[in-house]
C-alpha cells in the first residue's frame, strides 16, 4: 500500500501526486507522493539533499516541477503563482531566514496581515490622514475591525499578538536584521501566522534555537495544529520532530522510503540506516530501545538528544 | 608586529613543544556599534583540548568566536593564541597561520561550484588539489557527486558540509566551530563529532559552540557556560551538563 | 555584395570593440558585483589621452599605449577601489552604481576641462596599411581590434574559470569575510579586479579611438559603450564568451540597419534610428532573457532606516513651508537675477522637486534606480505643449498619465529580473530619448516646444507669484502624498519587496505588481513635474532633459538624502543654484559630493550630528543580548485564526 493510499483518507489539506524535479543531471525528486490532514502535524524528515527543501519549494510555487502536480484545499496549484497560492491559505517560513530587514519585527507581521488588502483602495490610502488615524501603539486594545479607519490600529493590535504568542513580547519595533537568529526565526514565523495559513510549511525552524526555544516552538505548533492548523514540518531535531507529529514521511534521494506513526518511524529499519543512525549491535531488532546512539538519551529518540540528562 | 606567525602558532617556540596553541582570553569587551554584547569574557582553552562553549540564545558566544578569528575588533581586552596576542592581525593572516574558523550558517562561497570552493580553501596551502578532493569526498561521497554545481544551490545540509571540509583539507592548528550541526541530519552530526574528536586527538585545538548540549559533550574534554557576555561557569564536561540543566530551565 | 562583405568586416570590428568594453563590465560586475557605469568614461579618457600622446606629442604608439594601460588605467583602477569602493562595504544596494555615475560626470566634466570640445580631434590608425581578400580591403587595424578581443575573451575565461585566483576574484564579491578566513586577502583581490576592468575600458577607447571618424566627442565616446550593455546583459554579466558573440552580434546588426535600413526610413518619422539602436539592443535583450528564478537568498539588510514623519508632522510642515514660499513670493515679488527672475527660478526648484519626490519613492523607499526621470520630465513637457494648447489642466493629466504608462512599459521587461536591469533600461531609455527624440527638429521645433501657462475660469496663473505659488502647492502636495504613501500599508510592501522578493510572494503579494505600481508612479509624478516645469519657463528646450543633467540630479538627491522628502528639496535647490552660478561644475560638484558621502545611507541628513531631535519622538532600543531568551518557554499562544478583514 502506497503512502498516499495510507494517509490521504479524509479531504486533505495538501496532496502532492508523483512531483519529480530534476536539476541536469540529478534528481531532486522521484515521482513523489503525499498528503497532509487539517489539525495535524506532519513531520517530512530526510537525511541532507534528499529533496525536502525542493518539495517545500514545488509546493509553494518557487519550484516548478517536471511532472505531477499539487493540489491544495482541493484546487490544483501545480501551475499557480507563488503569491495566489498563499491567498488560498499557505504560508511557510524558509531554511535560511528571509525576513524583511528594513522593516520593524512588527512590520513583518503587519505585512502578512496586510496582504489581502488591497493598497490603491481609497478607504486605505486614506488611512494614513492624520485626522482619520488612530494611535496604534502597543498595549492598545483591538478595536472594531470592519471600518476602513480600524484596520490600521486592527493590525497592529494583533501584530503584537502575534509577536507575543511566538515568545517576542515587546519587540515590535526592532529592525528585524539586528535581531539575532533565534529571534528571527520566531519573527519569521509570527509573519507566517498572520496570513491565517489553512497549512503552515516550516522549513527547519528549529535551527538556531536553544533547547527552551525549541520545546517552547514544538508547545505551539501542537495548539496550532489543535486550532485546526495543518503544518509540515521539515527538521532535523528528532526529538522535535518525534515528539510533536502525528505522521511522518522520510525522503532519502528524491524518494519517500517510509510513512507512518513516530512508533513506526523510529523503528523501521531502513530509516535508520538512512538518517537516523542504526544501533551499532543489533539492527532492526523490535523494539528494542536505543540507547547506543551518539549523544543518545532515554527518550527512545536515537538521534540527538539534547539536554543532558545522562 | 603583533601579528601572529606561523611560528607562534605552531607552538614551535611554546612552552610546551609538539602540542597546538592554546587561546588564553582575559577581559575581553566587545561590541556592535554601541551596544556591547561581550562584557570581559575570560577563558582558558588548553592546548589540544576540545572545548565546548555553551549557552542560550543571544549569550555573545558567535560574537565571541569572530572576535578570536580577527572578523571583530575588542574593544578592550585581550586573545592569546600560542604565545602571541592576536592584538590587530587581520582575519587572512590568522588564517594563514592556522587559524581555522567555520561561521554559523554561510560558510561557502554561493557562486562557486564545490570544486572551486575546495580550491579556494586552499588557496595558500600549495596544496595537491586532487588529495583535497579526495580527502573531502570520502569523508562527504555526496559532495562528490555535486562537485560541479554552484554552491548555492546546493542543499542547506550540502552547504554545510562542504563548509567543513575546510577544517578537514586545510589541517589548521586552532578550529572554531560555531554551531557545526546545524542543519545537519542526526546520522552525519554524529559522524562530525567523532572527526573533531580525532582531528583534535591528531593534534588541534577546538573550540566548538553548540546548542546541543549533549552532543558538543560526548566530545570535549572541557567546557564552559556562557550567559549574558560573560563566562558564567567552566569545568569538566560532566559538571557542565548539570550546570546547564539549572541555566536553560532558569 | 563586395559593400555587403565590407559591411561585414567592418561590423565584426565595431563588435569586437564593443566586445572589448562589454567584457570589462563583466569583469568588474564579476569581482566587485558593481555595475561600472564610468566604464565609457574610463575609455573616453584613454581615447583622449591616446590622441594627446600620439597625435599632439608624436610619441610612439607602444610607449603610449604602455603609459595609458599599464600605468595610467592600472593606478586609476587600483586608486579607484581603494579611495571610493572599499568604502561602500554594507552600504545600500543603489550606493555603488551612484558612485560609480559620479566617477562618471567627473571623468566627463574634467575631459571638458583639458580637452575643449571646440577643437578637432582625429585618431588614426595604429597599424597602417590594409591588404586585400575577397575582393574587399581589409585594414590592419581591424585585424588588430578583432584579435585583442578574441584574445580577451579567452584569457580573461581562462583566468576566472581554472586559476586559483581566478577563483578568489569571482569569491570575493560572494564574501570577502569568508575569503579572508580561508587566507587570501579580499581588499587586494578586489584591487585586482578593478584594475583589470579598467585596464579594458581603456583599451576598448585607445581602440575604438580610430573608428570615430568624424574625430573625439566626449558625450559620445562616453556613451557609446551602451552598444556593450546589450551584449552584457546578453551574457547575463557573468559569461565572457557568450558576451562577445552578443557584442559581435550587435556590431554587424548596427552595420546592416545603419547601411540598409536607415536610408530608407523617411526623415520625419520623429525617431532618428540610429540613436536609438544601442536602446532597442537592449530591450530586446531584456525581453529575451530568461527570468530569474525567485529564489531564498538569505540575505538580511544591515541599514537604519530614517524615521518617518507622522501625518500631523508631515501636514504642519507643509502649511509652514507654503508659508514661507508665500511670503518669499510677496519679499521677491520680481527681482531679477542673471537673466531671470528669481521667482522662475523658485519654480523651477519646486518642479524638480517633485522629480527629486519621485526618486524617494521608486530609488529611496523600493530601492530601484531610475536614471531617466529627466526624460520622463521632458516627456511630460512635449506632452503639455501639444494638449489643448499648453495652458489647460487637462495636460497636466494628460502628462501624467502619458508618462506613467511608459514607464510601466519599461519596467514590465525589468521586473522579472534583477533590480540593476531596470537602471541599466532606464539609462538606455534616457539616452535613446535624448538622442534620438528631443533632438529630432521634427518632434520639438528647432527652437523648443512652447507651454502655455494654465488658466482655470476665473483664476489665472499668468503672473510669475501666483505661478510660483501654484507650482509650490503642486510640491507640497506631491510631498505629502510621498509621505502618505511611506506610511501606509504601500510603504512597507515597497520597503519587503526589496529586502525579500521570495518571501514577498509567499506571504501573498504579487512582486511585479508592486514594482510596475510604483515605478509607473514615479514616472507620472516626474511627467507632472515636467508640464509644470513646462508651464514655468512657458518654452522648454531640446537640451533641457539630456542624460547627464539627469543623472546628475539624481547624484544631488542621493547626497542630500534620497530616502527623506527634504533631501528632495534640497537636492532641487542646489541644483538649481549652482547650474545659475556654475553651470559647467554642476557634474564636477555631484561627483565629488557623491565620493565624499561614501556610504553614509541617509546622504547628508542623515548623518547623525546634525540630525535635530525633535522632543516628543522617543527613541527606542533595547539590548538585544539582555532579552531573557527563555521568554518563549511561557509564550502565549495563538489559535488558528489570526485573519485581519481584508
Ligand atoms: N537549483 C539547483 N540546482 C542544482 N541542484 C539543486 C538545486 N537546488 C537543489 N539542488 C539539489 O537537489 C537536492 C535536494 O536539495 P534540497 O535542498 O531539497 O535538500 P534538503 O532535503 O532540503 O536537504 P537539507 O536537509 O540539507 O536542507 C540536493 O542534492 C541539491 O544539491
Ligand atoms: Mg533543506
Amino acid at each position: 500500500m502506497s503512502p498516499v493510499d495510507a494517509h490521504a483518507r479524509g479531504s486533505a489539506v495538501l496532496m502532492v501526486s508523483e512531483v519529480a524535479v530534476r536539476f541536469g543531471g540529478v534528481a531532486a525528486l522521484r515521482d513523489v507522493s503525499l498528503s497532509v490532514q487539517p489539525a495535524t502535524v506532519t513531520g517530512l524528515i530526510g537525511p541532507n539533499g534528499a529533496g525536502k527543501t525542493t518539495l517545500f519549494n514545488v509546493i509553494s510555487g518557487l519550484q516548478a516541477p517536471d511532472r505531477g502536480s499539487v493540489h491544495l484545499f482541493d484546487t490544483d496549484v501545480t501551475a499557480m503563482k507563488p503569491h495566489r497560492r498563499a491567498r488560498l491559505g499557505l504560508a511557510r517560513t524558509f531554511q535560511r531566514l528571509e525576513l524583511f530587514g528594513s522593516l520593524t519585527a512588527g512590520e513583518n507581521v503587519q505585512v502578512g496581515l496586510e496582504s489581502a488588502v488591497k493598497w490603491w483602495e481609497w478607504r486605505h490610502l486614506s488611512r494614513s490622514f492624520p485626522w482619520k488615524r488612530r494611535a496604534a501603539r502597543p498595549g492598545d486594545a483591538a478595536p472594531d475591525g470592519d471600518g476602513p479607519s480600524g484596520l490600521g490600529s486592527v493590525a497592529a493590535a494583533t501584530s503584537d499578538r502575534l509577536l507575543d504568542g511566538v515568545g517576542l513580547e515587546g519587540l515590535g519595533h526592532q529592525q528585524a536584521s539586528a535581531m539575532p537568529t533565534g529571534l528571527a526565526r520566531m519573527v519569521e514565523l509570527a509573519r507566517a501566522l498572520a496570513i491565517g495559513p489553512k497549512l503552515l510549511l516550516l522549513d527547519e525552524p528549529g535551527s538556531g534555537l536553544d533547547e527552551a526555544e525549541s520545546k517552547a516552538l514544538g508547545d505551539l505548533l501542537v495548539k496550532l495544529a489543535a486550532g485546526g492548523m495543518a503544518v509540515l514540518l521539515v527538521e532535523h531535531d528528532m526529538e522535535l520532530v518525534m515528539g510533536i507529529s502525528d505522521y511522518i514521511y522520510v525522503l532519502d534521494f528524491g524518494d519517500v522510503i517510509a510513512s507512518g506513526t513516530p512508533e513506526e518511524i523510529r523503528r523501521d529499519p531502513m530509516v535508520q540506516a538512512a538518517y537516523l543512525g542504526a544501533m551499532p549491535d543489533d539492527p532492526g531488532s523490535e523494539g528494542a530501545t536505543v540507547t547506543e546512539g551518539i549523544g543518545a538519551g532515554t527518550g527512545g529518540s536515537p538521534g540527538i538528544e539534547p539536554g543532558g540528562d545522562r | 608586529m603583533t601579528g601572529l606567525t606561523a611560528e607562534s602558532a605552531g607552538g614551535r617556540r611554546g612552552a610546551v613543544a609538539g602540542l597546538p596553541p592554546g587561546i588564553a582570553i582575559t577581559d575581553l569587551r566587545a561590541a556592535y556599534g554601541r551596544i556591547e554584547v561581550l562584557h570581559g569574557v575570560e577563558l582558558l582553552v588548553p592546548p589540544g583540548s576540545v572545548y565546548a562553549l555553551l549557552g542560550p540564545n543571544g549569550a555573545g558566544k558567535s560574537t565571541l568566536l569572530k572576535v578570536i578569528s580577527g572578523r571583530l575588533r575588542a574593544t578592550s581586552g585581550q586573545v592569546v593564541i600560542g604565545e602571541k596576542p592576536v592584538g590587530k592581525a587581520s582575519t587572512e593572516k590568522l588564517a594563514r597561520s592556522g587559524v581555522c574558523a567555520i561561521p554559523e550558517g554561510r560558510g561557502v562561497f554561493p557562486n562557486l561550484t564545490v570544486r572551486e570552493n575546495l580550491r579556494i580553501w586552499t588557496y595558500r596551502g600549495g596544496m595537491d588539489i586532487n588529495e583535497v578532493e579526495d580527502t573531502t569526498y570520502e569523508e562527504f561521497p555526496r559532495l562528490k557527486e555535486r562537485r560541479r554545481q554552484m554552491a548555492g544551490t546546493l542543499s542547506g545540509g550540502e552547504q554545510q558540509m562542504l563548509a567543513i571540509s575546510r577544517a578537514l583539507v586545510t589541517h589548521p592548528k586552532v578550529l572554531l566551530l560555531d554551531e557545526l550541526s546545524m542543519g545537519l541530519a542526526p546520522l552525519i552530526v554524529a559522524e562530525l563529532y567523532d572527526l573533531v574528536g580525532n582531528l583534535a586527538r591528531k593534534g588541534m585545538t577546538v573550540l566548538l559552540v553548540e546548542q546541543f548540549v549533549s552532543t558538543a559533550l560526548s566530545v570535549a574534554n572541557r567546557a564552559a557556560i556562557m550567559v549574558h557576555g560573560r563566562i558564567e561557569q567552566e569545568g569538566s564536561p560532566e559538571e557542565m551538563a548539570e550546570a546547564a540543566l539549572s541555566v536553560y530551565l532558569a | 555584395m563586395s559593400n555587403f562583405l565590407q559591411y561585414t568586416v567592418f561590423g565584426i570590428m565595431l563588435g569586437a570593440g564593443y566586445a572589448i568594453a562589454a567584457t570589462g563590465l563583466v569583469v568588474t560586475y564579476t569581482t566587485s558585483g558593481v555595475f561600472n557605469f564610468a566604464q565609457g568614461a574610463v575609455g573616453m579618457i584613454a581615447a583622449f589621452s591616446y590622441w594627446e600622446l600620439v597625435t599632439a606629442h608624436h610619441v610612439p604608439i607602444l610607449v603610449a599605449l604602455v603609459i595609458i594601460l599599464v600605468l595610467g588605467a592600472s593606478i586609476a583602477g587600483a586608486l579607484v577601489e581603494r579611495v571610493l569602493m572599499r568604502r561602500l562595504h554594507g552600504a545600500s544596494a543603489e550606493r555603488p552604481v551612484m558612485v560609480t555615475l559620479g566617477l562618471m560626470v567627473i571623468l566627463t566634466g574634467l575631459a571638458a576641462i583639458v580637452w575643449s570640445p571646440s577643437t578637432q580631434r582625429t585618431v588614426g590608425y595604429m597599424i597602417n596599411g590594409q591588404f586585400g581578400l575577397l575582393g574587399i580591403n581589409i585594414q590592419y587595424q581591424y585585424v588588430l581590434i578583432i584579435a585583442v578581443a578574441i584574445a580577451v575573451a579567452i584569457g580573461l575565461r581562462a583566468l576566472f574559470y581554472s586559476t586559483r585566483p581566478g577563483y578568489a576574484l569571482r569569491a570575493v564579491v560572494d564574501d570577502p569575510e569568508l575569503l579572508a578566513m580561508s587566507g587570501a586577502s579580499p581588499n587586494r583581490m578586489s584591487q585586482y579586479g578593478w584594475i583589470l576592468g579598467f585596464v579594458m575600458a581603456a583599451l576598448s577607447g585607445v581602440l575604438l579611438a580610430s573608428t570615430q571618424t568624424t574625430g573625439l566627442n566626449i558625450e559620445a565616446m562616453t556613451l557609446l559603450v551602451v552598444s556593450g550593455y546589450a551584449a552584457a546583459i546578453v551574457g547575463r554579466l557573468k559569461n565572457i564568451p557568450i558576451t562577445f558573440a552578443a557584442a559581435v552580434g550587435i556590431g554587424l546588426a548596427e552595420n546592416y540597419i545603419g547601411n540598409y535600413v536607415v536610408p530608407h526610413v523617411p526623415q520625419n518619422l520623429g525617431l532618428d534610428i540610429t540613436n536609438a539602436l544601442p536602446m532597442v539592443f537592449l530591450f530586446i535583450a531584456l525581453v529575451t532573457l530568461p527570468s530569474v528564478r525567485l529564489r531564498a537568498v538569505g540575505r538580511l539588510t544591515t541599514l537604519r532606516v530614517p524615521r518617518v514623519a507622522s501625518g500631523w508632522e508631515s501636514l504642519v510642515a507643509g502649511g509652514v513651508f507654503f508659508a514661507v514660499a508665500v511670503t518669499a513670493a510677496l519679499l521677491f515679488g520680481n527681482t531679477a537675477f542673471k537673466g531671470t527672475t528669481l521667482l522662475t527660478l523658485g519654480g523651477v526648484v519646486m518642479a524638480l522637486g517633485i522629480v527629486g519626490l519621485s526618486l524617494v519613492l521608486v530609488t529611496g523607499y523600493s530601492g530601484q534606480v531610475s536614471l531617466c526621470q529627466f526624460s520622463f520630465m521632458g516627456i511630460g513637457a512635449f506632452v503639455m505643449g501639444k494638449v489643448a494648447g499648453g495652458g489647460s489642466l487637462l495636460g497636466l493629466l494628460a502628462a501624467t498619465a502619458v508618462c506613467a504608462g511608459i514607464g510601466a512599459l519599461i519596467a514590465l521587461p525589468t521586473i522579472r529580473l534583477r533590480d540593476l536591469y531596470l537602471a541599466l533600461a532606464t539609462f538606455a531609455f534616457a539616452d535613446a530619448v535624448a538622442n534620438a527624440f528631443f533632438t529630432d527638429p521634427h518632434i520639438y521645433g528647432s527652437g523648443g516646444v512652447g507651454v502655455g501657462r494654465i488658466v482655470l475660469p476665473g483664476l489665472s496663473f499668468g503672473g510669475d507669484a501666483s505661478e510660483f505659488l501654484m507650482v509650490t502647492a503642486f510640491f507640497v502636495l506631491a510631498a505629502w502624498m510621498v509621505l502618505a504613501m511611506r506610511r501606509s500599508l504601500f510603504g512597507r510592501r515597497l520597503l519587503a519587496v526589496n529586502d525579500s522578493p521570495a518571501a514577498y510572494a509567499t506571504v501573498g503579494l504579487n512582486i511585479g505588481f508592486t514594482k510596475v505600481a510604483v515605478f509607473a508612479i514615479a514616472a507620472g509624478m516626474a511627467g507632472l513635474a515636467g508640464a509644470l516645469y513646462g508651464t514655468v519657463q512657458q518654452i522648454v528646450g531640446t537640451s533641457d532633459f539630456d542624460v547627464f543633467p539627469g543623472i546628475i540630479f539624481v547624484l544631488f538627491v542621493t547626497i542630500w538624502s534620497i530616502r527623506t522628502v527634504s533631501g528632495a528639496f534640497l537636492a532641487a535647490l542646489t541644483y538649481v543654484v549652482l547650474n545659475q552660478l556654475w553651470p559647467s561644475g554642476l557634474g564636477l560638484f555631484a561627483g565629488i559630493g557623491i565620493i565624499l558621502i561614501g556610504r553614509a545611507a541617509g546622504g547628508i541628513l542623515g548623518i547623525e550630528a546634525i540630525q535635530v531631535h525633535l522632543p516628543w519622538v522617543r527613541r527606542r532600543q533595547t539590548d538585544l543580548a539582555e532579552i531573557p531568551t527563555a521568554a518563549l518557554a511561557g509564550a502565549a499562544i495563538i489559535g488558528g485564526g489570526t485573519h485581519v478583514a481584508g
